[in-house]
């Protein structure tokens, strides 16, 4: 009783109590009262515009809205011209003057403070007229958006260019341009006590498995955190291991590859703010996967699929077994590059495992700064980094020229990561082998190998095991995961997502001149 | 599937995973000693030594799935206790688990030797035991479904090397090191079979994989039991003919004859001085074995106390099994003895002796009308 009272001496709500109980309040009978409590919520906030008018003769209404993140223009000639020109009201009725005086394509009719709030947070005015009780949330809203572009991380030659913006609504829209099917769902929540952050999880119904959007939406609903900022955010909040280097979420900030998950049985998470959607369950393969993979034909698709695994692969063992064989095993090499090798590290005056460490943390180093650095300045940084490391390291005798080319080719390697997540996850163990391999040699080399390879089929994204096609293996596990089969013969979906409609399309699809009589 | 409400294993296996898992265990092992144990009483006819050996693996496997049709979904540790009664089959379950932790023990040594003798020479010998039973702790520790798992990542890999490995000694092989079977008798191939045979008796380990296989697979698996068997001695016997095809006579002489053979390897006067290769896919294998020998060690162990888990009790028998490496025998010397001698009649009392007993049991029990299960 004592904060009612408070609150009618318009004193303004001051612990976070004080706060909740103002807003789940309901709005009350008095025109006068509700205003006050908008006025308390919204006090010390230049931004906010109550406009007070009147319907008809005399039916005294108010519009509270977000200045610049409404239409003024449409509320205008929408809103205000509409109800101050009309006469005959006689008794009103919310809903009634919604549907006879308000022609807006998309209008709320609320009673609580806190719906009031959100959809005054989203740059909708909300209209309160005297004697109704009620307020209704009208959709004029004008959000800053970014112009729909290119995605900057996930080049293709082949392809659609369009990208996720920042906007939630704009992104769902470009999702459902793709799959066009009613089938398509998005349930929405919201998700930051301050940010109040919408969020969207989109799924195929007759796809997904049940259980596995349950669980999306129970971890996402056990979340309680002041802001969400990105999606980075929800995704660490939603991983099955949190200690792990290796994505248990995949990101997307294209268009075509969420569709193409969605086609799989995979939910997609958006989140309003960030152009970064998640996806899941993933497995390790679907990080090797590049949309170009799938645009150009299944010969070449597989090839740089391929490819690509080798290249991660080296990337990630070259620098450690470079340090194993020359310092433990190095009977292994041919004479002839023995001996340059050996000629090369004479100069050197630290052993090979100090070398290689100091060669690849001086590479991390020049990434991280070019990275963070003005692209102005960027390139300045990779001349130096390139003189210093490369050819100044050599003729002053810090470095061996071969170390120069292992550290060359471990970075030229690591970029062909099609995730830039996966390629984090390399980098950071190819120190720990790189440290295993200068102590124990191949041995090390083999436990750290073995020590990845245990870790990662302990893995799990959303119940779906990392390594899903290989192991456990599947039949037909090398429809998409080494390779990329042709189209025609891409006949099943992945067993472990796409369980409930194994088949993705006819049989017999493969074409030929005989074919389509 | 009816699930007995004690399991504390909830993970199911696939049928391939059972195989590569059992032919791994066997042959990670066997391939590096084969030659030189057989050679020893075989002479040139050592590559016959292991289809003769397999005798005891058929006899094993058919036992242990001949036991699983009487106890479905119970390992040894657990019917043991049902047919040998509780305080006997306590106790003779402890020897079980005592043999098979002594046996890890044995692994282990066998893998630190053949690394610091070949490879790591001035290594400790704690910090290559220790950072393997780490490893294989840490797997164990996963359960069944992440052991069946590396083992289906990483046995096709390895073999795969291992095969190229051996297509590349092609150029060495001389094939006048054959002579007529019958010229040094048979008896020398039945002789030098005696030490395989304990090391396909290890198949007996089947038993707690068995009850953890999925539904689907329970049907053939007789018939995938004793492929695991055939193709084990096709493997053996390859390695045991090549390097006889590449050493006649001295291949008893040696203490690691496939090591000698690949180190003879040299294509293109690049690809030479390989050992290093052979490491890899050694102790990949090894690991699986090991790996497999823990997680059986840790689930026999939490089955017999009553333990709610058997997860938490895998790093410390991992402890056990360095401890158990180091105290098995001063030097390699008397480890090899050992292997050649006292270990065969060790290793066939609780890995073929012991399930043919429980066998027996079980089936007079039956005859007599009495409720095994």
């Amino acid at each position: 009783m004592r904060k009612w009272f408070k609150w009618n001496k318009n004193e303004r709500p001051e612990s976070t109590d004080e706060w909740n109980d103002l807003l789940n309040k309901s709005l009350s009978a008095s025109f006068h009262e509700n205003l006050a409590t908008f006025k308390n919520l919204y006090a010390d906030s230049y931004d906010i515009v109550f406009r007070k008018f009147q319907i008809g003769e005399k039916n005294p209404a108010a519009l509270i809205y977000i200045q610049n993140m409404a239409d003024i223009k449409e509320v205008d000639k929408q809103v205000l011209l509409p109800l101050m020109r009309a006469s005959d009201v006689g008794k009103i009725e919310m809903e009634s003057m919604v549907n006879d005086h308000i022609p807006v394509a998309s209008a709320k009719v609320m009673s609580k403070v806190s719906d009031c709030v959100d959809e005054i947070s989203y740059g909708n005015p909300v209209l309160l007229i005297k004697g109704t009780g009620k307020a209704v949330g009208l959709h004029l809203n004008k959000p800053e958006k970014r112009q729909i572009s290119q995605p900057e991380n996930e080049p293709v030659i082949r392809g659609p260019k369009e990208g996720f913006t920042e906007s939630l609504h704009t992104n769902t829209s470009l999702i459902r341009q793709k799959i066009r099917t009613p089938k398509l769902k998005m349930k929405s929540l919201c998700i930051g006590e301050y940010t109040r952050t919408e969020v969207a999880v989109a799924f195929i119904e007759t796809l997904a498995d049940q259980t596995l959007i349950e669980e999306v939406m129970n971890r996402l609903e056990r979340i309680e955190i002041d802001g969400v900022l990105e999606s980075g955010y929800i995704e660490e909040m939603i991983e099955d291991t949190p200690f792990t280097p290796f994505p248990l979420v995949k990101t997307t900030e294209r268009v075509d590859v969420a569709a193409a998950h969605l086609l799989e049985g995979r939910v997609a998470i958006i989140v309003n703010g960030t152009p970064t959607l998640l996806l899941v369950p993933i497995s390790l393969t679907s990080l090797m996967q590049a949309a170009d993979d799938y645009y150009n034909r299944a010969l070449f698709g597989s090839s740089f699929r391929i490819l690509r695994l080798f290249s991660l692969f080296l990337s990630l063992i070259l620098p450690a077994l470079y340090v194993a064989i020359t310092t433990f095993h190095q009977e292994m090499l041919p004479t002839d590059l023995l001996i340059s090798i050996a000629s090369a590290h004479e100069a050197i005056p630290f052993p090979t495992l100090i070398e290689a460490l100091i060669m690849q943390l001086s590479f991390e180093v020049l990434r991280e700064a070019g990275l963070r650095l003005p692209r102005q300045v960027g390139s300045a940084v990779t001349i130096v980094g390139a003189l210093v490391v490369g050819q100044a390291a050599v003729n002053a005798g810090f470095a061996s020229a071969t170390m120069v080319i292992v550290v060359a080719i471990t970075g030229i390697t690591s970029f062909t990561a099609p995730h830039y997540a996966l390629e984090t996850a390399i980098r950071i163990l190819r120190f720990i082998l790189i440290i295993l391999a200068g102590t124990l040699g191949m041995l090390g080399l083999v436990f750290g190998l073995l020590a990845i390879t245990v870790h990662l089929c302990t893995l799990r994204s959303f119940g779906v095991p990392y390594l899903a096609p290989m192991a456990p293996a599947e039949s037909g596990m090398f429809r998409d995961s080494w390779i990329r089969v042709p189209w025609w013969k891409m006949n099943k979906r992945p067993r472990l997502t796409g369980e409930r409609n194994q088949n993705r399309q006819t049989r017999n699809l493969k074409p030929g001149p005989e074919k389509g009589k | 599937m009816r699930m007995a409400k004690s399991q504390i294993e909830k993970g199911r296996i696939s049928t391939t995973q059972l195989m590569l898992l059992l032919f791994i265990m066997v042959n990670s092992s066997a391939v590096l000693l084969a030659p030189s144990i057989t050679g020893k009483y075989a002479d040139e006819n050592l590559w016959l030594s292991p289809a003769l050996g397999s005798i005891s693996g058929l006899v094993v496997i058919l036992t242990a799935m001949g036991l699983d049709r009487y106890f479905p979904r119970k390992t040894v540790v657990e019917y043991g206790e049902k047919l040998l009664g509780s305080i006997v089959g306590k106790i003779i379950g402890l020897m079980f688990l005592f043999f098979l932790l002594h046996v890890e023990g044995l692994i282990m040594r066998q893998y630190m030797e053949f690394v610091s003798g070949l490879f790591l020479d001035r290594t400790p010998m704690f910090v290559i035991m220790g950072g393997m039973a780490l490893l294989v702790s840490f797997t164990a520790r996963g359960g069944i479904e992440v052991v069946g798992r590396v083992a289906q990542l990483i046995v096709p890999a390895t073999l795969f090397m291992w095969t190229i490995l051996l297509l590349f000694t092609i150029p060495n092989w001389d094939f006048s090191n054959l002579y007529p079977l019958t010229q040094k008798g048979f008896m020398g191939a039945l002789r030098g079979s005696v030490v395989p045979e304990s090391w396909f008796s290890e198949l007996f380990l089947v038993t707690f994989l068995l009850p953890f296989l999925k539904s689907n697979g329970r049907k053939r698996i007789g018939l995938w039991g004793i492929l695991v068997v055939l193709f084990t001695v096709v493997n053996l016997c390859a390695v045991n003919l090549i390097t006889v095809l590449v050493f006649g006579h001295l291949v008893p002489t040696l203490t690691y004859p496939v090591m000698t053979l690949i180190r003879f390897i040299n294509i293109a006067d690049f690809f030479q001085h390989i050992d290093a290769l052979l490491l890899v896919i050694w102790v990949s294998g090894v690991f699986i074995k090991l790996a497999f020998f823990q997680y059986c060690l840790s689930l026999g162990t939490a089955q017999l106390f009553r333990l709610s888990d058997y997860r938490p009790i895998s790093l410390p028998i991992g402890f056990l099994s360095v401890l158990f490496g180091v105290w098995i025998a001063p030097n390699i010397t008397s480890l090899s003895q050992f292997l050649k001698t006292t270990g065969y009649f060790y290793l066939i009392t609780f890995f073929t002796v012991y399930p043919l007993l429980l066998l027996a049991i079980a089936f007079v029990r039956r005859k007599l009308g009495n409720e095994v299960s």
